[in-house]
């Protein structure tokens, strides 16, 4: 207990406003200065603990109406000092509606009855506060099997309502609430002392917290201090030479493999996520899906792998539902759900043969149409190793008889620009990846393959799935409150996504992560990283 | 000379001018991304997406959005909002302009002690031991890429991975005001580094214009005179030779003040050029502007400079 946590980072922080923050360094801040009302704790990685609440949430029977009761005697940080009421709940659900503080989940994960992204700080209609201790949610369909996974994420903090400074700097757009978080009011074990943008931040202990009311999260540290902006290599290697150091992100690949060697103890590894080259399932060639299926038995999926490090960093993906994600089991595990076409890691002539002669093409070699491109166009990023990834698709696909062409961009433009924009009709996306928002197949599933998530720019459908019964089952599903009953349930849409064969599942990533010979640092497993309320220094 | 000031001084604002509106073409009309959808994060709802370009004028003409933004600049200082900092542009370039002056100063320091001497050693002995084994010192160093440079010296001399202990490291570089004597320590590594090149340049560009100088009548005549080597040398010789390094400096100056994105990137020095590199990694397109133009800014005040300076040291030069 006490003593200084020096944490150090290549990336720096986006949004530390907890209903603005959407990124996985800043949740590692958020979750140790804010108090959502649930969190998924590194003992309990899949099943939220309540945290603000002060029990599980009450469901009705129509899966409509989500009652969560809130711990008495909560604080805010100073300067409010006053105690936290269901009223400031309801506060913080309102300025995720609120344009100006820009949310990315709220609409996708809080269907509230009159909820409405708009500018400015406006009661919801769906939100009732009996009490100063319960709060009410009213929803516009039978979604409380996944809202209650929800309630975990940051923006479910409380924050002050009435408070003059949040009041005033939610008024502009965007919010500068956001712009200098020392100024903010906390509930967690931490408070943000000091912060450059981009360069270092402090944390020290919040006088208001209490360690028995919260009764998650230990706190050990007294103070947290953060490095940002680093060189990865440098801070890698300081990490490893060091005895007080914690690196938040993933060392690069030649560091790692110093660690695998020589630094074992110093090394954690968590399941990440997946990358997956997608389809365009709406456009020609690969509206078809015999061609999908063939073009996904062909690929020597353990390039991908290698493209991306080997067994260091992964395993070879099967199917949509990935290790960390509840489901997996029932999904099939590292096996999947034993389609011919992804049995075959290494590729298989034979069965993609099968589907192209099923797709009507009986010499396995495409001479159909293309769409406006006039060739197969695949766009990837420009960063390794989206240009090895990019060859390794083009080489199963020109075994096939498919003319391609390669265009690589930055990752930024390749998901605005290209992938992500739906008129683009970019026929393949080679280096799309996925992390779930919370650990739950819903979240792992609906965004990507939805017809119902796609939007017309800056879609994360990247093959532009639209499947009538997939779609009907991720709306079904989305209610189910029973956790057995939820997973089998989405191990079969997984099933039936991977039977749509909308992308080549390439990688089932992992985070390896490093730290210093005298740190504990505690993985919080569905955030991939490092949980600093539970890390510690020896 | 005071009307020749003026007047460069009035180009300025024309160069930035049009500087300002290259920038804007090629990150505004052509974004490489969409910047209301960068702002916006992952799968936002359209009514956000649209409320965003709203808010950053991107539903306008884009004469009016450049007019805004140059009247933004003009009138207000405001060079933009940073989408990943949710900081005002001008705000982080000058909350890391000190790290960049540090650095850029200390540098032009080092590589002129060094630089200096070693051209002028090389052209006196010209075709000696050390004059090859100068010149040979020098083209390796400006062979050597800055970044691979910096971390090699890292993991040689850096006191936390070095394998030996001598200079501190990266990411503990300090404020002048904070900590003068953390301060110095930490930027003398990136300083070495940063300067190694651009000193065994200098000392290139003085040695060849130096040995061409010295083969001039009017150093015969300086020396006809009886005049000692060493006033020969110094004041007839290097004082010429010296001309078009002034020039090449204040470019130097000026571009390094802009940012020297790679030395602060591998040393984490909070600087200019840091900002940049985070700004084009995360297409921050309004920090990326505004770091062009500060860059842009300082290197047509150093030519100034530089022009100016010319009348002192050349008589030749009048305005």
């Amino acid at each position: 207990m006490g003593g200084t946590l020096h944490v150090i980072t290549a990336e720096a922080w986006e949004h530390l406003d907890p209903g603005a923050s959407y990124f996985q360094i800043d949740y590692l801040v958020e979750y140790a200065t804010q108090s959502p009302l649930y969190m998924f704790t590194p003992t309990s990685p899949t099943k939220p603990v309540p945290l603000l609440a002060s029990g599980q949430p009450t469901v009705s029977p129509d899966g409509k109406t989500v009652t969560v009761h809130i711990k008495s005697g909560w604080k805010f940080s100073p300067p409010v000092n006053r105690t936290v009421t269901s009223k400031d709940v309801a506060f913080a659900f309102e300025r995720m509606y609120n344009a100006n503080v820009v949310n990315g989940y709220a609409a996708g994960y809080f269907p509230i009855v009159g909820a409405k992204t708009a500018p400015g700080d406006r009661p919801i209609p769906g939100i009732s506060t009996p009490n100063n201790t319960t709060i009410v949610f009213h929803l516009t369909k039978p979604f409380a099997g996944t809202m209650v996974k929800a309630l975990t994420l940051p923006g479910t903090s409380a924050v002050p309502a009435n408070y003059a400074p949040l009041a005033k700097a939610d008024k502009s757009s965007p919010s500068t609430w956001d712009s200098n978080p020392p100024s903010q009011v906390f509930t967690g074990p931490y408070m943000i002392k000091s912060y450059s943008a981009g360069r270092s931040m402090t944390l020290v202990r919040n006088p208001n917290w209490s360690r028995s009311l919260d009764g998650v999260r230990p706190a050990y540290a007294d103070t947290i201090v953060w490095s940002a902006g680093n060189d990865p290599t440098v801070a890698a290697r300081q990490t490893l030479a060091s005895s007080n150091l914690l690196m938040a992100d993933t060392p690069p690949s030649p560091v790692l493999q110093t660690a695998y060697q020589s630094h074992k103890k110093q090394l954690s590894v968590a399941p990440l996520g997946i990358y997956y080259a997608a389809l365009n399932t709406q456009v020609p060639p690969f509206n078809n899906i015999n061609l999908r299926k063939a073009v996904i038995a062909m690929q020597n999926r353990n390039a991908y792998l290698l493209d991306r490090g080997g067994k260091l960093v992964g395993h070879v993906a099967t199917g949509f539902i990935y290790p960390e994600v509840p489901g997996f089991a029932q999904a099939g595990g590292n096996a999947g759900g034993g389609q011919d076409f992804v049995s075959h890691p290494g590729g298989d002539k034979t069965v993609a043969c099968k589907y192209m002669k099923l797709a009507g093409y009986p010499n396995c070699k495409y001479t159909g149409k293309y769409g406006q491109y006039g060739s197969v166009l695949i766009v990837g990023s420009n960063a390794s190793p989206g240009p090895q990834e990019m060859q390794t698709v083009q080489s199963g696909l020109n075994a096939l008889g498919f003319k391609t062409t390669i265009k690589a961009v930055p990752q930024q433009t390749m998901y605005s620009k290209f992938c992500g924009y739906v008129k683009a009709h970019i026929t393949v996306c080679p280096t799309a990846g996925w992390i779930e928002d919370f650990p739950d197949p819903y979240a792992a599933l609906f965004i990507p393959f939805s017809g119902q998530a796609i939007v017309p720019i800056n879609n994360s459908n990247w093959p532009l799935l639209n499947d009538p019964k997939v779609n009907a089952a991720l709306n079904t599903d989305a209610g189910i409150t029973n956790q057995a009953a939820r997973l089998k349930a989405f191990a079969q849409v997984n099933k039936m996504i991977v039977n749509d064969a909308p992308a080549i599942p390439e990688v089932w990533s992992d985070n390896a992560l490093l730290e210093g010979t005298k740190v504990k640092g505690v993985l919080d497993p569905w955030n991939d990283d490092w949980n600093l309320a539970f890390s510690a220094t020896h | 000379m005071l009307r020749y000031i003026i007047r460069r001084l009035l180009w300025v604002i024309v160069l930035l001018i049009i500087v300002s509106m290259v920038t804007f073409v090629i990150f505004y009309a052509f974004p490489s991304a969409d910047p209301a959808v960068l702002r916006a994060g992952r799968s936002p709802s359209p009514a956000l997406i649209a409320h965003i370009r709203h808010t950053l004028g991107l539903d306008q003409p884009i004469y009016v959005q450049y007019w805004r933004y140059l009247e933004n600049i003009i009138l207000h200082f405001n060079f933009g909002y940073s989408y990943q900092f949710s900081l005002p542009v001008t705000k982080l370039i000058f909350q890391r302009l000190p790290a960049t002056i540090s650095l850029t100063v200390g540098a032009v320091v080092v590589w002129l002690l060094v630089g200096l001497p070693v051209g002028m050693i090389s052209a006196i002995r010209r075709r000696t031991v050390l004059d090859r084994a100068t010149m040979t010192a020098t083209l390796v160093a400006i062979s050597a890429p800055v970044y691979w440079l910096g971390l090699m010296s890292l993991l040689l001399v850096s006191n936390d991975i070095g394998v030996v202990h001598i200079f501190d490291g990266a990411g503990t570089y300090t404020g002048l005001t904070a900590d003068p004597g953390r301060w110095f320590g930490s930027l003398i590594l990136p300083w070495l580094v940063l300067a190694t090149a651009f000193a065994a340049f200098y000392a290139r560009l003085l040695r060849s214009n130096l040995i061409e100088t010295m083969s001039e009548d009017y150093i015969r005549t300086a020396r006809a005179k009886g005049l000692p080597e060493r006033e020969v040398i110094l004041r007839h010789g290097v004082r010429s030779a010296i001309t078009p390094i002034v020039t090449v400096l204040g470019i130097d100056i000026g571009t390094l003040l802009g940012g020297a994105v790679l030395t602060e990137y591998v040393f984490n020095i909070p600087g200019v050029g840091r900002l940049a590199y985070e700004g084009i990694i995360n297409a921050d397109l309004p920090v990326i502007q505004g770091t062009v133009l500060f860059g842009a800014f300082f290197i047509v005040i150093a030519n100034l400079i530089v022009d100016v300076a010319y009348a002192f040291l050349d008589p030749r030069v009048r305005y």
